[in-house]
Order: C-alpha cells, then structure tokens, then sequence
C-alpha cells in the first residue's frame, strides 16, 4: 500500500506544482505589495486594511471543490474502474490512498502558501499585524479543509459522471441555507447571516477565516462567531468520510459513465429543492408553483436523458410537490396578520380629528 | 486454478448478460474464450479479475474468491479491451503504476518495447491504437502474472506484432506456467495459443473442452456432385453445409470413415477429407445453435 501511495504522490507532482503556482505566486505578490495601513489625518487614528487572509481561503475553499475531479474522476470512466478495479488492493484501500492524495494536493500548496505569505508579511517595516494569529488561523484552516474535503469527496463520488458530481457538490453546498431560509419565514425570525453560513458546505471555514483575519488586524468589531460554525463542519465531515468508505461495498464497477441514479444524488437534491423552493415562494402563488414543477421535471428528465421516466419519478417528483405545498402552507398559516396601511392611515387620521 | 461456480450478472437495465456460468480452467492452460458480439466475454473476463461482482455464484482463484481478494489479484493481470491511460502518461510513466501493484520485470518491458520499436517516453495517446495495444501486451509480459485476462488481445496489432505476442504468451507458459485466458474473435490467432476453449453464448458458456481433441472430432469433406445434393440429402446431420456450383463442403461429427463412406453412397465424382480450423469449430456450432441461418 506505502508503494502504491508513493506512486499516486509521484504521479500528482507536476499537479502539486501547478497547484502551489496558482495559489501561492497570486497570494505572495498580493501580501508583499498590500497597504497594510492608512493613517486618518484629522483624527490622529490609525485604519489597519486586511491582510488579505480570505484571498487565501477562498483559494483553499476552491482546491476542496477542484481536487475530488482529480482524484476520485477514475471511478466514472469505464476504462478507470477497469485499471484500478483490478489492481491488487481492496477498494478501501484504493479511496484511503485516493483521499491521502486529495488531501495532500489541498494542504500542501495551502501550507506553502499560507507560510511564504506570512513570512512575506512578517518581513515588512511597520507591520501592524497580530501575527501570532497565524499559527492557530493556520491549523484551524487545515481541520475546516480536512472536513470540507470529506463532505465534497463524498459528494462527489456519488455520482457516475462528472458532470453530475460537480452539479451535487455545488446542491449540497447551497441546500442546508435553503432550509435554513424556510425555517427563517416560518418562525418569523431572522438568523444571523453567521449561523446560515454555517449550513453551507464551504460556508464555516468561510466564517473561521474572516474571523481569525479580524483577530490579526486587532479588531474590535471582530465578525460574530456561533456555536454552529465549530459544530455543523464535524458532524457532517465525519459523516461524510464514514459514509465514503462505507458505501464502498456497495459500489458497482459498471456504474461508471451510466446514469447518476444513487440515493445521494438527484433522486435526494431535486425533491429537496423542488419542496423548498415552493415552501419558501409562498407570494407566487400558482404560477410559480407551475414553474417550479416544471423545472423539477425538466431536471429529472435531463439527468435520466430521457424523456419517458418510470413511476418511481413520477412519484418522486409527485411527493416533492406535496411536500413543497404542504411547507407552502405551513409558511402561509404561520404568517403575522398584515395591517393594511391605508387603513392604518385613515384610522391615524380619525383619531388626530 | 479458475473456477467459476453458477456465476449470474445483471446489469442496471436488468439485461441478465451471465446465467448461472460453470466453467473450470485448469492451471498451465490457454483458454480461448469466444462468442458473438455482446455474448459476454468482457463481463466474464471483468468478474474474473474482480472488477465486476456477480450477483450470484463465485468466481474462485486457487480455492479462494477473487472479489475484493488481494491475495487472488496480485496473482493476476487483465488487460481490457479499451485499456486506461491518463493524457500525458508514457510508456515508463505507465509502468511504474503497475510496478507499485505487482513484481514487475523492468528488463522484460524494455525489451518488449524495443521490440515492438516503441518510444519508452513518448505520450501514449500520441501512438496508434495498434501501439497503445503493444505498450500494454509489454506490461502484460513484463507482469508474467499467475493468471493472465486478455480482452480482445489481438485487436489492432499488425502480424508481425501478433506474432512477438504471440511467442511472449507461449514463453510465458512454458517458463512461468502462467493460465492464459483470451478473448477474441481472431480465431485463427487463438488456434495458434490455445489449448483449450469455451464458446459463450446466451449468457453461458454452451460447448468447452480440449480444442485439439474437439477439431479431432469434426471432419471437414469437400465433395463434387452431378445431381442437386442438400445437407438434408446425407444420412448424417451436417454442422455447416455450403455449396458452390457442383462443389460441396461440409462439416459434421463423427467417425471420418463412417461419414466418408457415406457421402460416396450419393455418388459424388470425387470426396477429399481437409482440416478443420477452429473458425470452422466456432461457425459450426453457432450455426447449429440458429445463428447466421
């Protein structure tokens, strides 16, 4: 296995490279050259500007969602599943060595990145910067990475062709803020954008670094941290890595370049969104009911390439609808009573007579 | 040694493509494994190397169940049809990934790929589709696995290439004692290597056994008649019967003296017994099973 890893990390030398390239050269020339202060003249205050820390997150969040095409692309080509499934290792063996690498392609140009930056801050006159922040922003980064990796890697490998993989990475990352939103007008409250982003795949270690920027520039009004945001990532990463090499068993050579058709795909994400979609769209009434149920079908038919489906999806799509109209209603039923302004105005005027 | 034991295979689309197989193949041996397109054979040769799983029976490598077996696969190789490269891997780039999975004999590979005069360094997908087979048979060869799976092996190779292949394949069981196991509808070149074969067809495998003994048992005539003859006119049933002009060729099983001495009874001008190929073998069987009527 050590041999067969050795080869995989051999193999992906020249994409590590390329990788660090694309992140680190931008970043690096971006902290060297960046004003790191500006000082307000008439107040005798000092401004400290970003030090562009969420360039670099963004780049990692970016490298969590390239990197499972790298990696796992293998197992939707039927050319792929035959070299690989034949080779002498177990199939979870085969993922361990897969994921290794993913995440090594991830953290290493991170890690070269991250800390060519920090030294080319660290040289700077004048540095305004708490840089002791950058130890615990950096392994705290790593975990959040390490986490998102797992829930895209499972995502991803759900699918039989990589366009399908790409298109349920990108549904899971915006589903959870989609329920969050529903749950939003049903109980009449506003969640903190910090809690929704929190249900977003890529959305807490979104949060983490701007936070641990905020903490570098030594601000005061340093961004909301919640509960939810050290939680949701842990719960669900290791889920997702434990349903990864679970699910393995389960796995059919021959599936590769067919139809998408798992439980955690479409036949999951469409009834999803088709019921709160229409859950959350309780001012359109019919025809965007009508436009919704349209699209849901339209989706199903584009994935299944076909447009004769059995009634297994007629049902599927049938149940999302009721679902979405019963979640509808539920936002209809728990709305405050509106006061009519005009009425709220002539009642004003008639008491000021 | 190989044995399958009522293996079974659906696919997704509930196409049964494999219906309770039996089959053993003896170790040292080279089975040919032919069929019509969309028989089987590629799905039979993918549950063998434990790339696919059937849904019943078992696929059984020295006693053991190959699926999932690393023991089992280490011991074997199989090279598909369609084989797998990434877009910018070399000939050497590609060894070494099978170097990290079996004992892999550089100088064998080299020597393989002079032969067949390939660029070592050269992207694979820049070469034909007969040079990309020829870089993969050098892996094959340089593996010397237990078992060797070969997919259309012949497919896309000129003569001069089938015929170092064909030689690799005839050392490697002679010195290695490798169980060669090749499918492919080049059946002149199977006659060549195997000693052994199965038909599949509908999903099983329908006729098997020792290829010479079986050419032994058929008899090719080639007889010229004055008088209109039809295969129906012959007191033996015929396995292929073809007519040109007077001429008249036929196959049938049987006792060559027996079937000679008939075919005078309907006093054809001359009789000649000549040697049946395994094409021949092959064409007489799925005909007589209502194929190519």
């Amino acid at each position: 296995m050590i041999k067969y890893l050795k080869y995989e990390l051999k193999k992906n030398l020249w994409l590590f490279v390329l990788l660090t390239g694309i992140i680190a050269i931008p970043y690096v020339a971006n902290v060297s050259t960046l004003t790191m202060t500006w000082e307000y003249e008439y107040e005798y205050r000092e401004i400290v500007y970003s030090p562009n820390l969420m360039f670099l997150v963004t780049e990692l969040i970016l490298l969590t969602f390239i990197v499972p095409l790298f990696t796992y692309s293998f197992k939707m080509n039927k050319r792929g599943v035959d070299a690989y499934y034949s080779l002498p290792l177990r199939k979870e063996k085969l993922y361990f060595i897969k994921t290794l690498v993913g995440l090594f392609l991830i953290l290493a140009p991170f890690t070269i990145a991250y800390w060519t930056g920090f030294l080319a801050l660290l040289v700077r006159p004048n540095n305004p910067y708490d840089m002791g922040w950058y130890v615990p922003a950096y392994f705290g980064l790593v975990v959040y990475a390490v986490l998102l990796f797992g829930v895209n890697a499972f995502v991803y490998t759900r699918a039989n062709r990589i366009w399908d993989g790409i298109v349920f990475m990108i549904g899971y990352a915006f589903i959870g803020v989609l329920g969050l939103a529903y749950i939003e007008m049903v109980i009449h409250q506003s969640i903190s954008f910090y809690v929704s982003e929190s249900f977003m795949t890529f959305g807490p270690i979104s949060n983490f670094g701007r936070f641990m920027e905020y903490l570098i520039r030594n601000m005061d009004d340093s961004p909301q941290w919640n509960a939810w945001m050290f939680v949701v990532p842990p719960v669900f990463g290791v889920a997702a890595y434990a349903l990864l090499f679970y699910l393995l068993r389960f796995e059919k050579g021959e599936n590769a370049e067919q139809i998408s058709d798992t439980w955690f795909g479409y036949k999951l994400l469409i009834p999803l969104y088709t019921a709160l979609i229409m859950g959350t769209n309780t001012y359109g009434a019919l025809l965007d009911y009508i436009l919704i149920i349209v699209a849901a079908i339209v989706v199903t038919i584009v994935y299944r390439n076909k447009f004769g489906f059995s009634w297994k999806y007629w049902v599927m799509i049938a149940g999302s609808i009721i679902l979405g109209m019963f979640l509808g209603l539920l936002t209809e039923w728990t709305q405050p009573p509106i006061v009519n302004p005009p009425e709220q105005m002539f009642a004003t005027i008639e008491a000021l007579l | 040694m190989i044995e399958i034991k009522n293996l079974t295979k659906s696919y997704e689309d509930k196409k049964e493509v494999l219906k309770e197989v039996n089959l053993t193949i003896p170790d040292g041996t080279v089975f040919g494994l032919v069929g019509i397109n969309g028989a089987g054979k590629s799905t039979l040769l993918r549950l063998i190397s434990g790339v696919l799983r059937g849904e019943g029976g078992q696929v059984c490598v020295d006693g053991e169940d190959v699926y999932e077996n690393e023991k089992a696969k280490r011991q074997m190789f199989f090279l598909p049809d369609d084989p797998f490269y990434t877009f910018n891997v070399s000939a050497n780039a590609l060894a070494q990934m099978y170097q990290a999975a079996y004992n892999f004999d550089e100088k064998v590979f080299a020597t393989y790929l002079d032969k067949f005069k390939l660029n070592a360094k050269a992207p694979i997908r820049n070469f034909s589709k007969g040079m990309k087979r020829q870089v993969f048979v050098a892996l094959a060869l340089a593996i010397a696995p237990k078992y060797l799976l070969l997919d259309e092996a012949f497919d896309g190779l000129d003569p001069l290439a089938r015929m170092v292949f064909k030689k690799g394949l005839v050392e490697l069981v002679e010195e290695k004692g490798t169980t060669v196991i090749i499918s492919s509808h080049s059946l002149r070149e199977l006659e060549d290597v195997c000693d052994s074969y199965g038909i599949l067809d509908h999903g099983d495998i329908t006729c098997s056994g020792d290829l010479e003994n079986d050419l032994a048992k058929l008899h090719k005539f080639q007889a010229a008649f004055d008088a209109e003859i039809t295969a129906e006119d012959f007191s033996f049933p015929c396995m292929s019967f073809t007519k040109t002009g007077k001429v008249v060729r036929l196959i049938a099983k049987g006792d060559s003296g027996e079937l000679e001495k008939a075919i005078w009874e309907k006093n054809p001008l001359f009789v000649e017994e000549i040697e049946v190929d395994f094409e021949e073998l092959f064409i007489g069987e799925v005909e007589s099973r209502g194929y190519l009527q």
